[in-house]
Order: structure tokens, then C-alpha cells, then sequence
């Protein structure tokens, strides 16, 4: 009991906390991406040849992987990783917690294994989603480039899930967490944004989001670096985020 | 054969500046007894618990539950342990009901029939909306939470905050009640009465240093009693007035007087009114209330000093 990394009492509490904005969330981009596939791979077929490079795998590049599943994982990473454990510091409802036998390092170990699933888990349902209808639409897309692309999304995800969990557990206040989490996502998607614009390329250097390489993975060439790159980010924040609240004062 | 202490906290000092926090404080608290922590708004009694609860970590000094150092064995402490913090904030979108089973949940409580006994002894209904009830409601909730598992130690920040005096007395006998089966308790407060109906000793928190400690009993028995004395002429008071007496007060206006007896003199005392003609005599008993403010008034005359510099 004393030398268990993980409680399920916490799991299955950040569960029940967090399923809403989980299942809203994966439903949304679940549901573009079937659209997505069953529209585009009509449109490509009726495309005469040689009209452009125009293929799924690039409208996912851009449409999903570059904007709208983008701000959906900034969205799920800055409210989940603030509400798990800055809010119930803030709030205080987190003494209650410490007043159990549960440890510290059982709630915040607990609280970062939910979150990483449920990240990883939305990009599992969005790629399951994609790959049934590129199925049903007999879409002409490679399913191994297709799961890199999710597999890189879910690192991505990862990444500023770390930045987001590492403020929560940095701060004491919900405002200076979300002030940070939300502050460097949202900066990194306009850096990245901004960098497509000639004269403001060396932006890229500037934000995470250059290394889910979305073009890099479709041709096939130059991206494991960037994802080991991202692994690395997250994971090293993960651990200073939680050594940091194992070793902290608690406003409780 | 020496009383084993319970709760113990030993030269803890957490400086949070400009006079902020707890300075190089120390008690301890016994098996079996009512220790209650007496002090203004910010003098410090929430930075000694949160202490003890081990949610922060002294800047030096230690403080120890149980004979465990309450920062590197929280887990272990808890187990023995219920606490109401000084704020009280509840999940939202949850019941009373759902709340205390999630805390009983974590604690691995399979039977809830204390809690529903608790609530029943506090007239609280716990299955409306948290977010609903009134202050009073949540602080029989996290009353219902911090006794729920009978816990051998219990540390009270402000617990009867927003309840009303009849709870507020089933609150003291709850205290009570609890003594008796041999807990050990610690409550932080600022209402006098409370603590003196509950506490065996008092210790009063002043600018985060601990400014005196005194058992009740010790107020309950002074032996040495103040008295007020009206007499029916100017003459006879302003005669008093010069007899050897301990005077706190000397009002010919009113022909009245104060004078601080100790109880091996009051033979002699009653001996020499009888040559007066008093139209009353009574004493004036010493509370916790009057004990303190003779140290608060200290600091609040200090400070009308400051502010008048």
C-alpha cells in the first residue's frame, strides 16, 4: 500500500472529473475526420490528374494536424492539466485529499498517468475514427504514414500536456497556471502560423510545433528526431512538474 | 510514568516576512487532552497546523504527530488523523453525500454508518447540491469528514466558523465526548468561550511567537480574585481608598472601587468591610477572554503608538 506509485481511488476520481470535456472534444475532431475522409476522397476522385499534389494525407496535414486539432489538444491540455491539480490547490479541495492515507507522490503520479492516457487515448479514437472511414471510402491512403501522423499528433499532445502539468504543478493559483500552460500553447500555434509567411520563417525556431514535422512524416523523410525531440520535452517536464509539487508548500 | 506526547512541535519558525508566519514556536500536545490555539487574524495559527499536517515544510525546527515527523511521514500520519481545514471549499458538482463517500473512498472506509451518524447528531441532511449549502451546512460536512474514521488525533482550524450556537454547543459537546474516549485534540480559535468549555490548556498566539500558555483550570481557580466595592457615601469610599489594598481601580465619582484579594486574605478583607457601608460587593470573574486581551491590548496599544509616530 505505502510503496504503490499509483492510486486508483485518484484515477478513477480525475476520470469521473475530466470525461465530459474528453468525450466532447474527441467527438468533435472524431466526427471532422470522418467528414474529412468520406468528403475529400469523393473530391480527389473526381480530380482530373496531375491537378496539383492534392491528397488526404496532406488536407489531414493542414486541416487536423496544423489547425483544428491542434486547438482542440491546447484546448483538452490548458483545462484538464490546470483543473488536476493548480485548481484543486487553489480551491483547496486537495486537503481533503492529503488528509487520507494517500501520498503525495500517489496523487500527482496518479493525476499525470490520467492525463498522459486520456491524451493519448484522444489521438487513438481520432486515428481508429480516420482509419474506419478511410476504409469505408476505399480512400487511397498509406495507414502506416496516416498512424505516424496520429502518433505524432499524440507526442505533440504530449508535449504541451507537459507544459500545461508542469505549471499546474508549479503554481498554487489557477490563474498563474493557466496564465503559463495557455500563454506557451497559444504562442507556439501563432509562432507557427506566422512562420508560413516569407521574412518569418526563423519563427519556427520559436515553438514545439515545428517539431510534429506533418510534411517531414508524409514524405517519409526527417521527422524521428523531431518526435524523440518532442518525447523528450514532455517527459522532462512531467518530472520536474511533479518533483516540484512532491516537494512544495501547500496553501491547504 | 511520564504522559506521552501526542502532537509536538518543536522550535518551528517559517518566515514569511514582514512579521509574517511563525517564529522559533514549541508545544505539545498529550494523549488524552484538548489543546486549543488561541490567537487574533494572522497571527500565525494556520502556518503551525499546515505544519503539522505536513503540507509545508519548516524553514527550520520540526513538528511531529504520533511520534512521526509530519513532513517525511504524512501518509502514515493520516492514517490517525482528522482535520478540518480553516477554509472550507468543497468540489462543485457534487453532493454532500458523494463527497464524504469520495473521502471515505480514499481513506478505505467500507462503513459509513459514523458518518451518518454524525450527520444525524448535527441535523445535516448531505444530499443537496455542495455548492448550494450555506456555510454553516459545509462545516458540518467537513466536521461529518474530519471524524468519520474515529481518528486517535484530531487538529481543528476554526471549526465552528458559521455555525449557529445551538451547533456550536453540540460542536463543544462532540469535543467533549471525544476527550472522554482519550482523543487528543487541537483546535485553533478565536472564541473564547468555546475554549474554555473545551480545552484543558490554552496556548495564545501572538505575531507567530507563542506569548503564554496557561491551563484553564489555572483561570478557572485563580486564587488571587478581583472584586468590585460600591459604598452608599463619598466619605466612607474616599476612607477606603486609603486602606492597604491591591487597587485596580479607584472611582470616587461613582464611590466605587477595585481591588484584587488573595483568597488566604479574604478573611481579613471581610473583617475590615464590615467597618464601611457597602451598598454592593462582587467579584468580577477572571475569563479567558479578559486573560487575552490583556496581551492583545498590549500589541493594539503598540500599534496606535505606531501609527501615531
Amino acid at each position: 500500500m505505502k510503496n504503490k506509485l499509483f492510486s486508483k481511488q485518484i484515477i478513477k476520481q480525475s476520470v469521473k472529473g475530466n470525461w465530459v470535456i474528453w468525450l466532447s472534444l474527441t467527438g468533435v475532431l472524431s466526427f471532422f475526420i470522418t467528414i474529412m475522409t468520406l468528403m475529400g476522397s469523393r473530391m480527389m476522385e473526381n480530380q482530373p490528374p496531375g491537378f496539383g499534389d492534392a491528397s488526404l494525407l496532406s488536407l489531414y496535414a493542414r486541416g487536423i494536424f496544423g489547425m483544428l486539432g491542434i486547438m482542440i489538444l491546447i484546448v483538452f491540455t490548458i483545462v484538464v492539466g490546470n483543473k488536476l491539480i493548480a485548481g484543486e490547490v487553489d480551491k483547496g479541495t486537495m486537503g481533503y485529499t492529503l488528509n487520507t492515507p494517500i501520498t503525495r507522490k500517489q496523487i500527482v503520479f496518479s493525476k499525470a498517468l490520467t492525463y498522459i492516457l486520456l491524451i493519448i487515448s484522444l489521438g487513438a479514437v481520432v486515428g481508429l475514427f480516420g482509419t474506419v472511414s478511410i476504409v469505408i471510402a476505399s480512400a487511397d491512403v498509406a495507414l502506416g504514414t496516416f498512424w505516424t501522423l496520429i502518433l505524432g499528433f499524440v507526442l505533440y499532445g504530449f508535449a504541451i500536456g507537459g507544459i500545461c502539468f508542469f505549471a499546474s504543478c508549479w503554481f498554487n493559483k489557477s490563474g498563474n497556471s493557466i496564465a503559463l500552460g495557455a500563454g506557451l500553447s497559444i504562442a507556439f500555434f501563432i509562432f507557427d502560423s506566422l512562420s508560413a509567411i516569407s521574412g518569418l520563417e526563423w519563427l519556427k525556431y520559436f515553438t514545439l510545433n515545428t517539431l510534429f514535422n506533418t510534411s517531414g512524416i508524409i514524405s517519409g523523410s526527417g521527422y524521428i528526431i523531431e518526435l524523440i525531440a518532442l518525447f523528450v520535452i514532455g517527459a522532462t517536464l512531467y518530472a520536474i512538474g511533479c518533483n516540484k509539487f512532491l516537494k512544495k508548500d501547500l496553501p491547504l | 510514568m511520564e504522559v506521552q506526547s501526542v502532537i509536538k512541535v518543536n522550535n518551528l519558525t517559517k518566515d514569511y516576512g514582514s512579521s509574517r508566519g511563525v517564529f522559533n514556536i514549541s508545544f505539545d500536545v498529550r494523549k488524552g487532552e484538548v489543546f486549543g490555539f488561541l490567537g487574533p487574524n494572522g497571527a500565525g495559527k494556520t502556518t503551525a497546523i499546515r505544519h503539522l499536517l505536513g503540507f509545508i515544510k519548516p524553514q527550520s525546527g520540526s513538528t511531529e504527530i504520533a511520534g512521526m515527523d509530519s513532513w517525511k511521514e504524512p501518509s502514515e500520519i493520516q492514517k490517525l488523523l482528522g482535520y478540518v481545514p480553516g477554509e472550507i471549499s468543497f468540489p462543485s458538482n457534487m453532493t454532500g453525500w458523494q463527497f464524504i463517500k469520495q473521502v471515505a473512498d480514499m481513506r478505505n472506509m467500507k462503513d459509513l454508518l459514523p458518518a451518518e451518524e454524525l450527520c444525524k447528531y448535527f441535523s445535516l441532511d448531505p444530499r443537496g447540491e455542495l455548492k448550494r449549502m450555506s456555510k454553516g451546512m459545509k462545516q458540518k460536512i467537513a466536521l461529518v469528514i474530519a471524524f468519520m474514521h474515529n481518528p486517535e488525533i484530531i487538529i481543528l482550524d476554526e471549526p465552528t466558523s458559521g455555525l449557529d450556537p445551538l451547533m456550536q454547543e453540540k460542536f463543544c459537546e462532540l469535543i467533549k465526548k471525544e476527550r472522554e474516549k482519550g482523543k487528543t485534540i487541537l483546535m485553533s480559535s478565536h472564541m473564547f468561550d468555546e475554549v474554555e468549555k473545551t480545552c484543558d490548556r490554552v496556548a495564545i498566539i501572538k505575531q507567530g511567537k507563542i506569548i503564554s500558555e496557561i491551563k484553564i483550570k489555572e483561570i478557572e481557580h485563580k486564587t488571587d480574585k478581583e472584586f468590585e466595592i460600591r459604598f452608599k457615601t463619598k466619605k466612607d469610599a474616599e476612607k477606603f481608598m486609603k486602606e492597604e489594598l491591591q487597587f485596580t481601580e479607584k472611582n470616587l465619582a461613582k464611590n466605587r472601587v477595585k481591588a484584587i484579594i488573595l483568597d488566604e486574605k479574604i478573611n481579613e478583607f471581610f473583617k475590615l468591610i464590615t467597618n464601611y457601608k457597602v451598598e454592593y460587593i462582587r467579584e468580577i470573574p477572571f475569563t479567558l477572554e479578559k486573560y487575552f486581551m490583556k496581551f492583545y491590548k498590549e500589541e493594539k496599544d503598540s500599534d496606535e503608538k505606531q501609527v501615531v509616530l
